[in-house]
């Protein structure tokens, strides 16, 4: 066959779809599956060359796996399984994180001076009460390390990061590494020359900023305030680790609709103390390199602590009073929940190791809590007064 | 057994000597463990996401369900042993890419197997070999977003179930409009969008190189 009868062939719908498939094979995207492919494959030496998972080593005679369904038997319902795994996840998370916990109080200085109250870790755990009469002392927690590098709170800061341009007051050397994830802040658009001339040339079109970490989903955002009270800020639905800030970050500039992206930047961001204190500035560019505008980025704490949801903002009040927060101030969330559930009463934003110490020592008390990212948070928050 | 054929091996699986038939399945998942965990591991992960298996348990359960179905394994005289090695990894292929099809549909809670017992290994080989238009459609696969990447792979998954013009399930469809918080509606559009971007950048491709129609 000639190529002149291979682009006819292409031509028609059903062709096409076949040599999407092809394509996709050929791009190892799908595992072949005739001799050809095989052979092709193997041209390509997809054979796995390192060393086996330990799982795979040998092969072990076994009934089917739980995760890979049964011919001809009836199944276990998919969100059964789903859920039995979360739950066995969250013992062992739980368990784990205890354990982390007295580890790393153990081993590092930053962490945890739970304190040696009766909401100490450890210490008994008191009943579930309802009452306001004793409020117990969450906090303050001393995670503050020996060697600091910026904020206004850091007596060590370089003047170019004493004043943080992301608001906050202490880095600490160490931050901006290992597990911790951090919120995606995004400030709107400020065009250049060219990009006004676009915006002008388009009076009917709208722009959006989009968003995409590593490997993650775009998340998308308008990219100027339309109205007065809106924020200058926007806060994505989103988090990422050190690793995948590494990976990669990239900002498109799109046309709302229009699903393409019209200026981008892509870069590797190494989080550091300076970009934590200055956050990063984005340049989209057309393709042919072209600024379109620039716009900031901040890479916020991104833990809240959940104590409870209710339909009734006064409950909620109540059930905070149970603690007295040192160091934080609670506050209640509209939550985009419409059932049961329509406002959170939480502290935070914070770091990982700061939410994980209020956690554990709300639950200490016998309360409820749990980590939370605040996607569903809706608007600014109210302050509830603990006094 | 390092001196059978695997259609030999895969005779002694299926009969009753189970010592000779444990040591013929230690063997054939020697021989192609490697190269199945290989190719697995390139597959996009949107589907084993969506599958919610892992690539070592998708590679444990294709041996396993092969080494049930043993007796199926139809072998081809007189293949040299590339070829017959690549027939048989083609049937686990085969294999593990129904068994992925079939785990992405047990998430609706479906109660048997709509693809499993299709199972054979005497189709004819239909797949083109490589050319400049073959290597022009990877290509422009790989100009495309990751979600329209993801949405083409998702369809041809289900293309390659042996059923002419097979439609995305529903419920599958659903599972990646959630993946990409988008609607059933956009993945459609997505997909129509994204097969246009391909045939004008293959077109494209051709028409530069003149190979064009």
């Amino acid at each position: 066959m000639t190529d002149r009868d291979e682009h006819n062939r292409f031509d028609e719908d059903e062709s096409l779809e076949q040599w999407v498939v092809a394509g996709l094979v050929d791009q190892q995207a799908l595992a072949p599956i005739t001799a050809a492919e095989v052979a092709r494959a193997h041209a390509d030496g997809l054979e796995f060359q390192g060393e086996l998972p330990q799982s795979l080593r040998v092969y072990v005679e076994k009934p089917s796996s739980t995760k890979v369904v049964m011919l001809n038997e009836r199944r276990i319902p998919s969100r059964s399984r789903v859920w039995l795994g979360h739950g066995l996840s969250a013992v062992l998370g739980a368990a784990a994180a205890a354990a982390i916990l007295i580890w790393r109080t153990e081993r590092n200085p930053r962490l945890l001076a739970l304190g040696k109250d009766p909401g100490s870790v450890g210490a008994r755990v008191p009943a579930q009460s309802t009452s306001a009469s004793i409020p117990a002392t969450i906090g303050p927690f001393e995670l503050r390390g020996p060697n600091c590098c910026a904020g206004v709170d850091c007596a060590d800061s370089k003047p170019s990061l004493r004043e943080c341009a992301s608001a906050r007051r202490f880095i600490d050397c160490g931050d901006a590494q290992g597990s911790e994830r951090y919120r995606i802040r995004i400030g709107r658009l400020a065009p250049s020359p060219t990009g006004r001339f676009l915006l002008d040339k388009s009076p009917d079109r709208s722009l959006e900023i989009c968003v995409r970490i590593a490997g993650s989903p775009l998340h998308c955002t308008k990219a100027f305030a339309t109205a007065e009270n809106e924020e200058a800020w926007s806060l994505l639905p989103m988090t990422a680790t050190a690793n995948d800030l590494l990976a990669g970050v990239t900002v498109q500039l799109r046309w709302i609709g229009e699903g393409e992206s019209m200026a981008e930047w892509s870069f590797p961001i190494q989080s550091n103390p300076t970009v934590l204190c200055n956050g990063i500035s984005v340049k989209a560019k057309l393709p042919d390199g072209e600024p379109v505008g620039s716009l900031s980025m901040f890479l916020d704490d991104a833990y809240y602590v959940e104590l409870g949801r209710s339909n009734s903002m006064r409950e909620l009040g109540q059930r905070v009073l149970v603690h007295k927060f040192v160091g934080m101030g609670p506050q209640i969330y509209e939550t985009e929940s419409s059932g049961q559930g329509r406002f959170a009463v939480t502290v935070g934003p914070m770091s990982q190791t700061l939410a994980e110490a209020t956690r554990w020592a709300v639950l200490a008390r016998g309360a409820d809590a749990k980590l939370v990212f605040g996607f569903d948070y809706r608007g600014n928050a109210l302050r509830v007064p603990t006094e | 057994m390092a001196e059978c054929t695997d259609a030999g091996l895969f005779g002694l699986v299926s009969r009753d000597d189970l010592t000779r038939a444990r040591a013929a399945q230690a063997e054939l998942y020697q021989r192609h463990v490697r190269y199945l965990f290989g190719v697995l591991s390139k597959q996009r992960a949107c589907l084993y996401e969506l599958a919610a298996v892992s690539v070592e348990d998708l590679v444990q359960e294709t041996f396993r369900r092969a080494f049930e179905r043993a007796a199926s394994f139809v072998a081809e005289p007189n293949l040299d042993r590339e070829r017959a090695a690549h027939r048989t990894r083609a049937w686990l292929g085969r294999i593990a890419h129904h068994l992925l099809v079939d785990a992405i549909e047990a998430r609706r809670e479906v109660a048997a197997s709509p693809f499993l017992d299709h199972q054979i290994v005497t189709e004819d080989d239909e797949s083109p070999p490589s050319t400049p238009l073959l290597r022009a459609v990877r290509d422009g696969l790989a100009s495309l977003t990751e979600r329209e990447q993801d949405v083409l792979t998702i369809t041809a998954l289900y293309q390659r179930v042996g059923e002419t013009h097979q439609r995305l399930p529903n419920a599958v469809a659903d599972e990646l409009a959630k993946r990409w918080a988008i609607s059933q509606e956009s993945v459609r559009a997505i997909r129509s969008r994204a097969l246009k971007k391909l045939r004008g950048f293959v077109t494209a491709r051709g028409t530069v190189q003149g190979e064009a129609p």
